[in-house]
């Protein structure tokens, strides 16, 4: 019997509540509780998961699951800024097996003074840093249980510098869940007020983005306008143009959606400007195609759709595999709601190159679409679809990060 | 943990013999179903093997259409990522070192650790690929069967992607001194 398992990507999932939902399955699986998205303390785009108002025994976060059941190595980052401490030591992240925040495998704890601890299931893994209020922090985990029992790691860093980690550990499941929020262990605290943004996850496949993801702000750009095709055929409300059935965040499913039960029709739509945030010598470290997705019906052998990206009007253009259309309820990134949200098509240098990286230049003119590429009598259908840019401002920009933070990075002076 | 392989065509062949040589990897390639509840997915998801391939697996197909080739007809009965040069990118015809470096950035990019180019499908056999994918072991990073290519994601780590500015032939003939001085090895 062979194994079954998910091919992962080298970057697996962003995400940085661009969608500006609070609801789950859609940007991110589950709410623990009601958390809210703030639009005043942000560290880059719109919005940002925040904390606050919490109850006395009763965990407030999210739950995400960018893939299921795998070993590692994985990297995860989250950036943090705390504007109140809890009352006492509080678990704030985990990585679990399971869909739920109950004895997990991984968790970080800050306590009332700032002091940010990691633990496994087995206990504290020695090391400890201090954080402060009002600054955003880059918190980044590694989970590896490819080895054996006894050799797995376990490590965190903020801001690029590790200050707890262990490769003597023996977890006891592969991870499948990472949980953001506040009292994620029916703490009994009530005071506190933080928040989460920028959250991007990394496999060791691959020659990029094998490792931690490092500083990126995160950003969405929607259609805008018609691009090179708009071939499929708009339902529910008819915006007037194929582009503006799918350029509303959150998403509005059923409302208003392009569809297409024809072989080989295609939708390309031009992006919004990028941002003046994003500075025209950023680094662009991942660009993330996202879509929102059901069928008409899942009756017969269902229909199939591929993902298209390009450059440039009438450029060079790259297509994902099939993605299975397999079920008549609304998805983001696999149809039926399930939990698994992974990113279907990632790129880190622009279409059919090896090595040129993306320039904000080249998302200006950048389009992305899809093409029918199986077909019964049901409809494929988007309802929305969007790039999410994960882009790094280069040293010394107005948005990088600060610069004691990049010291370490550095053996000689900063020219 | 099974290998994790990606399978490329470059369809500079001639109409006739690009249509061909997908025709030659359809048959070998096996769809594995998995029932809704799956780790992996709510409802049916599938995955690829390929036929006769003993060694515990799964592949992922890539098709490139250089600048200027009209796509075979059967171009999307392989289901595979693909790109498709155009406006911008006319010198991508022919040999040009850039389909070896796409295929193999792109299909490691997507998870795969060893990535077949096939660039002589009627030569190509699984039982010929199994032998070449079992010579892949230490330092050796990259293969050269009679039918094409073979390339693991540590090359790309430690020796870079092939030089662009000479065709396919001399770009590998220089990535060979370079994996050398690597301290590589390639059969």
């Amino acid at each position: 019997m062979w194994l079954i398992f998910l091919i992962l990507m080298a970057r697996i999932w962003d995400c940085g509540f661009e969608l500006q939902s609070a609801t789950g399955d859609i940007e991110y699986h589950a709410n623990i509780s009601t958390p809210v998205l703030s639009s005043t303390t942000v560290r880059s785009g719109a919005r940002s998961l925040e904390i606050v108002s919490l109850a006395s025994g009763l965990a407030n976060g999210v739950r995400n699951n960018p893939f299921s059941a795998a070993t590692g190595p994985f990297f995860y980052r989250q950036y943090l800024n705390i504007a109140t401490m809890p009352g006492a030591e509080n678990r704030i992240i985990y990585l679990n097996d399971s869909d739920n925040q109950t004895t997990p495998m991984v968790w970080l704890t800050l306590d009332n003074g700032g002091v940010l601890r990691l633990y496994d299931q087995d206990a504290q893994i020695t090391g400890t840093t201090t954080l402060s209020t009002g600054v955003w922090y880059r918190v980044e985990i590694e989970y590896d249980r490819s080895g054996v029992a006894g050799a797995h790691v376990v490590r965190a860093r903020v801001d690029g510098t590790e200050f707890a980690g262990s490769a003597t550990r023996d977890i006891s499941a592969n991870v499948s869940f990472w949980g953001l929020g506040g009292n994620l262990n029916g703490e009994a605290n009530t005071t506190g007020n933080w928040f989460f943004d920028d959250l991007a996850v990394n496999s060791s496949a691959g020659s990029l983005e094998n490792t931690y993801p490092g500083e990126g702000e995160e950003i969405h750009l929607y259609p805008n306008a018609a691009g090179d095709n708009a071939q499929w055929t708009r339902g529910g409300t008819n915006s007037g143009a194929n582009w503006s059935q799918v350029e509303e965040f959150p998403p509005n499913d059923a409302t208003d959606y392009n569809e297409s039960a024809t072989l080989n029709q295609i939708d390309d739509h031009n992006l919004d400007a990028t941002p003046a945030a994003l500075a025209s010598d950023d680094t662009i470290n991942a660009v993330m195609v996202g879509m929102r997705i059901a069928l008409s019906a899942n009756t017969g052998a269902d229909p199939n759709a591929v993902l298209r990206i390009k450059a440039s009007a009438s450029g060079t253009v790259e297509e994902t595999a099939n993605l299975a259309g397999n079920s008549a309820t609304w998805g983001t990134h696999r149809m039926g709601g399930g939990s698994l949200m992974d990113y279907r098509l990632v790129l880190y240098d622009l279409p059919g190159a090896s090595t040129t990286a993306w320039t904000k230049a080249d998302l200006d003119v950048a389009q992305i679409g899809y093409r029918e590429s199986n077909t019964d009598t049901d409809f494929y259908r988007f309802s929305a679809i969007w790039l999410l840019v994960d882009h790094k401002p280069a040293v010394g920009g107005a948005a990088a990060e600060p610069q004691s933070v990049m010291q370490p990075f550095f053996a000689g002076p900063i020219l | 943990m099974a290998l994790q392989l990606a399978l490329g065509l470059v369809h500079n062949q001639g109409v006739g013999a690009n249509r061909r040589q997908i025709n030659d990897i359809l048959p070998l390639v096996v769809i594995h179903y998995e029932p809704p509840g799956s780790d992996f997915d709510t409802h049916v998801w599938y995955w690829y093997s390929l036929a006769g391939l003993l060694t515990d697996h799964e592949v992922k197909f890539y098709q490139a259409v250089p600048f200027g080739i009209a796509e075979p007809d059967n171009l999307y009965l392989l289901d595979s990522y693909k790109v498709l040069y155009a406006q911008g990118d006319e010198d991508k015809v022919g040999n040009h070192a850039r389909f070896l470096n796409w295929l193999i950035k792109r299909a490691t990019d997507n998870g795969a650790g060893t990535v077949i180019y096939v660039r002589n499908s009627a030569a190509f056999s699984v039982a010929s690929l199994a032998a070449f994918l079992a010579l892949l072991v230490g330092n050796v990073v990259f293969a050269e069967p009679p039918w094409g290519k073979l390339a693991t994601v540590r090359l790309l780590r430690e020796v870079g992607p092939l030089v662009e500015n000479v065709d396919l032939d001399l770009a590998v003939d220089d990535l060979k001194i370079r994996i050398t001085a690597a301290g590589l090895l390639f059969v």
